[in-house]
């Protein structure tokens, strides 16, 4: 299976999650699937792994600013799929210019997660989604589009930085 | 440092897989695979027991490891049980075999790497190869809904809250999500790439009378 990589502009996160009533993240955050599109808060859904992404970061000490509010619950949508579909994940530029290791930990944990999720799968079947939202230095957004197999997460952290750095 | 019981039944366990891998080919004698299955089938038993063992006594690592063996004996059992359907014309038994055997084995790699030492890396490209030659493309269906809320099946809290995660095995279990408070059902879809194979279209409207896809043959619909 081979990787795909795309990056394109994406829409002011900080301000749409004040449109929407919602915590601004500033740090990193996972974004409902349908962020860019809801009119309200209620439209908001989360993928299915979302959660586990969560507790992927929780353990390893990873602190997301998540959009809901306390007591607050977007709902998940369970779409049947082989290929593994991650949430979209927010970097905002504090998280990536104060931490720069910790985007390595972040993606890193998924890739591990993922390898392990594929291990008894055909090399031919193994596919794996993320779509990752980048705050530049300069305040603009890009979104980067990865398709392939979950060995190939292990670029990410680079792309990410120089995505951030871009003016 | 592995159990001593674990240890023992590990020369068992690869004695009899290298025994019973002489008939996972299709020219072999049905009465050989189905007394395969038999063995096996007798051998998971067995197997079930000393994982329990474990649990008891609460030695993860050996439960875990009890599991990936206990999942890779089924996919032996289901890739016989697959040349045995196929032999009697049931096709639709054969894939279903073929699928169970297929999600066996990577329910196995996930529970513990014990499976690589016996070849499970090989057979996972084999699996997929049989499927290809063996059985025409399928057309796949999935449903998709949105939910507030799913337990952890190791801890019964809300997924998300615990720290356990879908596809790791815990004490000789492997967690996955139950959902509990379903908002809506969204769709079904035709999919290239499904979760579950077993979700399929099994026949299709030709002339009035009903064709299965797996054989061709037409078939009375009740």
């Amino acid at each position: 299976m081979s990787e795909a990589i795309r990056v394109e502009e994406y829409l002011n996160v900080k301000k749409k999650a004040l449109d929407l009533s919602c915590n601004v993240p500033d740090s990193i955050a996972v974004l409902p699937r349908n962020f860019a599109e809801a009119r309200s808060k209620e439209d908001l859904l989360h993928e299915n792994e979302t959660a586990t992404i969560r507790t992927l970061w929780r353990q390893k000490g990873i602190t997301e600013t998540p959009l809901e509010k306390k007591g607050e619950k977007i709902p998940f949508v369970f779409e049947e799929s082989f290929a593994w579909i991650a949430p979209i994940i927010f970097f905002a530029s504090a998280f990536i210019s104060q931490n720069p290791y910790l985007v390595d930990t972040a993606i890193g944990v998924i890739s591990n997660y993922l390898t392990d999720w594929f291990k008894g799968a055909s090399d031919n079947e193994k596919k794996a989604i993320l779509n990752l939202v980048v705050e530049t230095k300069s305040g603009s957004y890009k979104r980067i589009r990865y398709e392939g197999p979950p060995e190939g997460l292990r670029n990410l952290p680079e792309i990410i930085r120089s995505t951030h750095d871009e003016r | 440092m592995m159990n001593d019981k674990v240890s023992k039944f590990l020369v068992d366990f690869e004695k009899s897989i290298n025994e019973n891998m002489k008939f996972l080919y299709y020219t072999r004698g049905i009465e050989f695979q189905r007394n395969s299955v038999t063995e096996l089938e007798a051998l998971v038993k067995k197997l079930v027991k000393l994982k329990e063992d474990m649990i008891q006594i609460q030695d993860e690592e050996s439960a875990n490891t009890m599991l990936g063996l206990e999942e890779y004996l089924n996919v032996y059992i289901n890739e016989l049980k697959m040349l045995i359907f196929l032999k009697e014309d049931k096709m639709n038994d054969a894939w279903q075999s073929l699928i169970k055997a297929q999600y066996s084995l990577i329910f196995s790699l996930q529970a513990s790497n014990i499976a690589l030492r016996f070849g499970a890396k090989a057979h996972s490209q084999r699996l997929f190869l049989i499927e290809k030659l063996f059985f025409p493309p399928q057309t796949f269906l999935s449903s998709g809904f949105t939910a507030y809320s799913s337990k952890c099946s190791i801890c019964n809290q809300e997924y998300g809250q615990c720290d356990h995660v879908v596809g790791k095995p815990y004490m000789g279990k492997l967690c996955h999500r139950i959902i509990t408070n379903v908002k809506e059902v969204r769709e079904v879809s035709i999919v290239d790439e499904p979760a579950n194979k077993l979700c399929r279209v099994t026949s299709f409207l030709d002339n009035g009378l009903w064709r299965n896809l797996m054989t061709w043959r037409t078939e009375k619909k009740e």
